[in-house]
């Protein structure tokens, strides 16, 4: 109580300054949590297929013409299923991927898609995990991406709407959530310059295995279609001989791009978007820290006066330091509080449409790097304000000012 | 009460050193009412900043109330200060953008005392310089004879030992400049023992004991009768 009263009449006098430097870092530091975000989004594309546990693989991306369109006919870009099962019998294949949906259904009226994964392509793609796309509980439960399931826990049960053939409803199992903006592998876009951002989707979606349960239960309710594109994952041993042949069985109508490249693409990407990105915020961040700790030395000069005072009152020194620091990183602290605040509301602020944070990733880890940066200011300012004390004594400013 | 021995306090100006105190031997006993005199820059504030914990010396020895000052730290200095020693300054050293009752709480809020009797005791020693009244106003809004007595107010908030007084009367005029004396001399004849540096021999013959300085060194100590 007493320390508290002390704290308060320490910021008498520089109040304003407090609260408008309290504001710029509050802005800074958004400004750092957004850039964060922004980095973040096209990075996890760049590490999910950098990532892969898949050493000889090609992304197989089919360019429908407008007739295949029409007639409904673009699935797999034209090469049915039985052909690519044929194919993944060649010896110089070790698996094909590919990934199906089903649709239509809907949650509490906001139509939504399911995807479905086959098994292995977890394996394959790791970071799936990472993301939150994981089955090892509940093979068969379905992991969910939207702000439209916020509140639903894990192992819960959810109802789903179908339509197809006629009106039905089925639960299935909550088996976990993905962060938002609700990144999976999706294999929907093609493009002759291939980056990772091609294979991975953030949009609202349910996830579920491909299991022949999941598969039985979903065909008599949604109809399912298999996605445009897929991978194929060669035998380490096989040579460039037999990977054309196969490929050339499935290229007349796409582009096959090896995984390798599209990972070196991205990363000329991703490097590019650092470097557009990067500099600005960390300019701003750099001079809002100058400015923070000029002006918290600005405060403690203003206050030494006042602390000589204290000290003749019987305020040993450290402890006249110790309350300037905590007071400074009073300061910190609520641009810390509501940066972090962000962090955790921005999904439902997006979802709401308050805020548009398309092309962001803000996720519960750009708190790490907010943190990190409070920890360093706080030092910094401690050893600012030590330096300071320590040059002007109390005595000095006792001995008539 | 107050014991020096061979205390030296020197400071280091452009390389060499520079005694502001030279071998001081000091002994006041408690109740004592000391004036110590000297041209200026003879070490006087320089002594009291000694004996109140303010200032380490150099070397020699410092005892209060039997206590090794010299090899303590800040923080049991600073203990101390605030417990035994009550300061009155020249320029009162007050916390001017504050109020009254905020300047007199200040010694209490470093002590251990519990926040809740911290105002009370505010109040009492305010009613006792009787400016109980003043207790809301800001110290700038106060004149010069008030804000001496605000001082002294927090000097003794905390029920100090020692009240050492660094030319008390210095920006004050001759009235309440005896006014202030008048007052401390009370507080002495209630016990607390109290040093007072003053240019002026009126006031230096109204203690029971004169100690004169010049160049950091004592030279006279007299009794007055
Ligand atoms: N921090 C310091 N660094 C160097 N010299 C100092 C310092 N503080 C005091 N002195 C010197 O020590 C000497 C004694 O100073 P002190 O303040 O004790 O004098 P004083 O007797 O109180 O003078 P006055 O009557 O003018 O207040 C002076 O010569 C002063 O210049
Ligand atoms: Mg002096």
């Amino acid at each position: 109580m007493k320390t508290l009263h002390l704290f308060r009449s320490f910021f008498r006098g520089i109040r304003i300054s407090s609260v408008l430097l309290s504001l710029m870092m509050t802005a800074t530091i958004l400004i750092g949590v957004l850039t964060y975000a922004r980095i973040r989004y096209v990075t996890t594309d760049y590490t999910t297929v950098k990532e892969t546990t898949l050493e000889n693989a090609y992304y197989i991306q089919s360019f429908p013409d407008p007739k295949d369109l029409v007639n409904g006919n673009f699935q797999l870009g034209g090469v049915t299923i039985e052909e690519l099962q044929a194919i993944e019998q060649d010896p110089s294949v070790q698996k094909i991927y590919t990934i199906r949906t089903a649709n239509p259904l809907s949650y509490k009226d906001y139509g939504i898609s399911i995807v479905l994964y086959e098994p292995e392509l977890l394996y394959a793609f790791p970071e799936l995990k990472e993301m939150g796309i994981d089955f090892s509980k509940n093979p068969n439960g379905c992991v969910l991406g939207s702000q439209l399931f916020q509140g639903i826990r894990t192992g819960d049960a959810i109802e789903l709407e179908f339509y197809q053939p006629k009106y039905s409803t089925a639960s299935f199992t909550v088996a976990g959530h993905i962060q938002a903006p609700y990144k999976h592998l999706t294999f929907s876009s093609s493009s002759t310059n291939s980056t990772a951002d091609y294979l991975v989707s953030a949009q609202n979606i349910i996830i579920m295995q491909a299991t022949d349960e999941v598969i039985s239960r979903l065909s008599s309710l949604a109809e399912i279609n298999y996605q445009q594109n897929y991978i194929i994952a060669f035998q380490e041993g096989a040579s460039q001989e037999q990977i054309d042949t196969v490929l050339k069985k499935v290229m007349d109508k796409g582009i096959a791009v090896s995984l390798d490249d599209i990972t070196e693409n991205t990363q000329a990407h991703v490097s590019k978007r650092l470097k557009q990105w990067l500099p600005r915020p960390l300019f701003l961040l750099l001079s809002a820290t100058v400015a923070y700790l000029s002006t918290v030395l600005l405060m403690v000069r203003k206050k030494e006066k006042e602390l000589a005072v204290w000290y003749l009152c019987g305020c040993s020194k450290p402890r006249c330091s110790g309350i300037v620091f905590v007071s400074a990183s009073i300061l910190a602290v609520v641009p810390i509080l509501i940066n972090t605040a962000f962090v955790f509301l921005a999904p439902t602020l997006d979802w709401l449409g308050i805020l548009d944070l398309s092309g962001f990733s803000v996720t519960k880890d750009a708190l790490l790097p907010i943190l990190g940066y409070y920890l360093i200011t706080v030092v910094v300012c401690l050893i600012v304000t030590r330096a300071s004390m320590a040059k002007h004594s109390p005595l000095t400013y006792l001995r008539g000012v | 009460m107050i014991q020096l021995h061979q205390v030296s306090k020197i400071y280091k100006v452009g390389g060499q050193d520079f005694y502001a105190l030279r071998d001081v031997n000091l002994t006041i006993e408690k109740g004592e009412f000391v004036s110590v005199c000297g041209t200026s820059g003879s070490g006087k504030s320089t002594l009291l900043n000694i004996i109140g914990c303010l200032d380490f010396l150099s070397s020699g020895q410092y005892l209060l109330k039997g206590e090794n000052i010299s090899q303590m730290k800040d923080e049991k200095q600073s203990a101390i200060r605030n417990r035994h020693i009550g300061f009155v300054l020249q320029d009162f050293a007050l916390i001017h953008n504050q109020t009254v009752l905020y300047n007199v709480m200040l010694p209490l809020l470093f002590s251990k005392m519990s926040f809740r009797k911290v105002k009370a005791h505010a109040m009492d020693a305010l009613a006792c310089l009787g400016i109980r009244d003043q207790a809301r106003k800001k110290i700038n809004q106060l004149s010069g004879g008030q804000k001496q007595r605000v001082a002294i107010a927090r000097a003794i908030v905390t029920q100090p030992d020692i009240l050492l007084a660094d030319e008390p009367t210095g920006q004050l005029d001759s009235h309440t400049g005896m006014e202030t004396i008048r007052i401390l001399s009370e507080l002495n004849k209630k016990g607390i023992t109290l040093v007072v540096v003053t240019h002026d021999p009126t006031i230096a013959a109204m203690a029971e004991r004169t100690i004169t300085i010049s160049d950091g060194r004592i030279v006279t100590d007299l009794r007055n009768e």
